[in-house]
């Protein structure tokens, strides 16, 4: 009686131990290795960064204007606050409620942008500057900036024109009328100066209200400040995945400086934009990573590569909105602060 | 025979015309199949490096012990960074050639000095498995000069690539075997 209930259990537990191997071969076989990534080690994973603390973000996205164009290259403003915007062959004014007030057609695509103070814009155009006028009118092109050339940022300041040439690794000063003056960056042991990293075409520039000239050093996650005359004065930035830092290869991409002497930074990789004091300390961030992310099942539009990398120009205003040049939406997204918003209520009541 | 039955099929002969029929048919199914496994000795598998994603599954797909897709360098087209994110874990403990800092899972990059500031990174095929961290990680910042190929003198050339079929974004193809590989910034050439 017992042998049989013995044999009983031993046949049972055969069973269902044969079931559950058969089970789990058709598992693998169907389901566990198709279609799946090895994972672990073997996958390059970044999502804690792309996470922002929401307590670091003091901006609000509070409006948008759609430019028109298929693709856009930069963005600027002006005392008046007028936001021009160069896209295709063009360049596009806008108010700063963003009606379109003109536009007028380019010899080519336009990499940056500058409005001078009486009214002249400059646009680095692949290796030299064109300046128009108000009316869409050229008005001079200056020669070229030299062989390997790519103008990636133009600031109009007073008398002078700086211009950064990712393709020369220099900012270059010129005068109103495009003879070159100085130029700047150049590594140079005797005045301790580094030399610009560029390991992709994105140098930006602009004149601080201190009066020294930042520029963007991507390669060593840097801005640098410089006088006219070329010394460098000092730098600030370093590199970090965390939201204090630069993030990648080579960032940020593109700056703008506030009214109150902040800096706004974009980067690329993880396309975040940020605050940063005059002093260079991380302060908050106008948009995170969340911000500009694509959804899994979203084709990969213009603007972005496969990746999932994109790169913004920025420009502010004079009462501290933040003007971000989204390239896959074709549009200016103005962000403002959530301080400056509280004020304009309480003004209101 | 009746004069009328003359134009009627007999039996025998529907059944010698069917049989010839098929036979005919077999005959140009086997030289079709013969043309294209022709055509196919001359093409091989390729990634198309513009449309990989870097999923990681040639890693572990292949019908190889190890993979016959490895990372290939553009160094034409490289930054020579010194911080390759590429080379380095996301967020490294310094900038040197610490195992702890290599995002390689099996060390297959070497980085050298070049001149301040710049650094080489070649790949080292024998260790490399395929798996496309390193092509991730360059794409999601730098220019994208790593990238995945298949390696032909490793690659057994299979009918139906069991890599090709459960990659997610199409990228592999079949190439003229006279010119093999798909290399990134000289597709035009």
């Amino acid at each position: 009686m017992k042998s049989s209930k013995l044999s009983k259990i031993i046949s049972v537990t055969l069973t269902s131990i044969s079931v559950l191997i058969i089970a789990l071969l058709i598992y693998i076989t169907f389901f566990g290795r198709d279609a799946e990534n090895p994972g672990g080690v073997f996958s390059y994973n970044i999502d804690k960064y792309r996470k922002t603390d929401p307590k670091l973000i003091k901006f609000n996205e509070t409006g948008s204007i759609d430019t028109g164009f298929l693709s856009v290259s930069a963005v600027t403003t002006d005392l008046k606050d007028q936001i021009y915007v160069a896209g295709d062959k063009a360049v596009r004014i806008f108010d700063s409620a963003g009606n379109l007030l003109s536009e007028f057609q380019l010899s080519d695509s336009a990499n940056c942008m500058s409005v001078s103070e009486d009214d002249m814009i400059y646009l680095g155009i692949g290796d030299h500057v064109e300046v128009y006028n108000m009316d869409g009118k050229l008005l001079n092109t200056w020669k070229t900036a030299g062989e390997m050339s790519i103008l990636t940022s133009v600031d109009a300041y007073g008398d002078d024109i700086f211009v950064a040439d990712a393709g020369g690794r220099v900012v270059l000063r010129y005068d109103r009328s495009g003879k070159l003056i100085k130029r700047i960056a150049e590594p140079d042991e005797y005045n301790n100066i580094p030399g610009l990293v560029v390991p992709s075409p994105h140098v930006d520039l602009a004149v601080a209200r201190d009066g020294l000239l930042r520029v963007v050093n991507p390669g060593n996650h840097r801005i640098e400040a410089y006088t006219f005359d070329g010394y460098l004065e000092f730098s600030w930035g370093e590199p970090s995945m965390t939201i204090e830092g630069f993030s990648g290869c080579c960032n940020p991409v593109n700056f703008a400086i506030m009214p109150n002497g902040r800096f706004v930074t974009c980067e690329q990789g993880l396309t975040r934009v940020k605050i940063y004091t005059e002093a260079g300390e991380f302060e908050s961030v106008v948009a995170g990573v969340e911000s500009f992310d694509m959804k899994e099942d979203m084709p990969i539009p213009d603007g972005r590569s496969e990746s999932g990398s994109m790169v913004l120009d920025v420009a502010v205003d004079s009462i501290g909105r933040v003007l971000v040049l989204d390239p896959v939406q074709k549009s200016v997204r103005i962000f403002t602060e959530i301080n400056t918003q509280e004020s304009i209520k309480e003004e209101e009541i | 025979m009746p004069e009328k039955d003359k134009d009627k099929i007999s039996r025998r002969d529907f059944i010698s015309n069917t049989i010839r029929g098929v036979c005919l048919l077999g005959l140009g199914g086997t030289l079709g199949l013969v043309a294209t496994r022709t055509q196919a000795g001359d093409t091989v598998w390729q990634i198309d490096p513009n449309k990989c994603i870097g999923c990681g599954r040639c890693a572990d797909h292949c019908v190889l012990e190890i993979s016959a897709v490895k990372c290939v360098h553009n160094f034409a087209m490289c930054g020579y960074c010194k911080l390759c994110t590429g080379y380095f874990e996301p967020q490294p403990n310094a900038l040197n050639t610490g195992a702890e800092n290599q995002l390689c899972p099996t060390g297959a990059i070497r980085r050298s000095f070049v001149e301040h500031p710049y650094y080489e990174y070649e790949i080292d095929e024998e260790l490399c498995v395929g798996c496309g961290k390193c092509v991730v990680g360059c794409n999601a910042f730098g220019n994208g000069s790593l990238f995945l190929q298949i390696r032909h003198d490793v690659c057994v050339n299979c009918n139906e690539c069991a890599i090709s079929v459960v990659c997610p974004s199409g990228a592999f193809k079949r190439v003229n075997a006279s010119k093999p590989y798909i290399l990134k910034g000289e597709e035009g050439e």
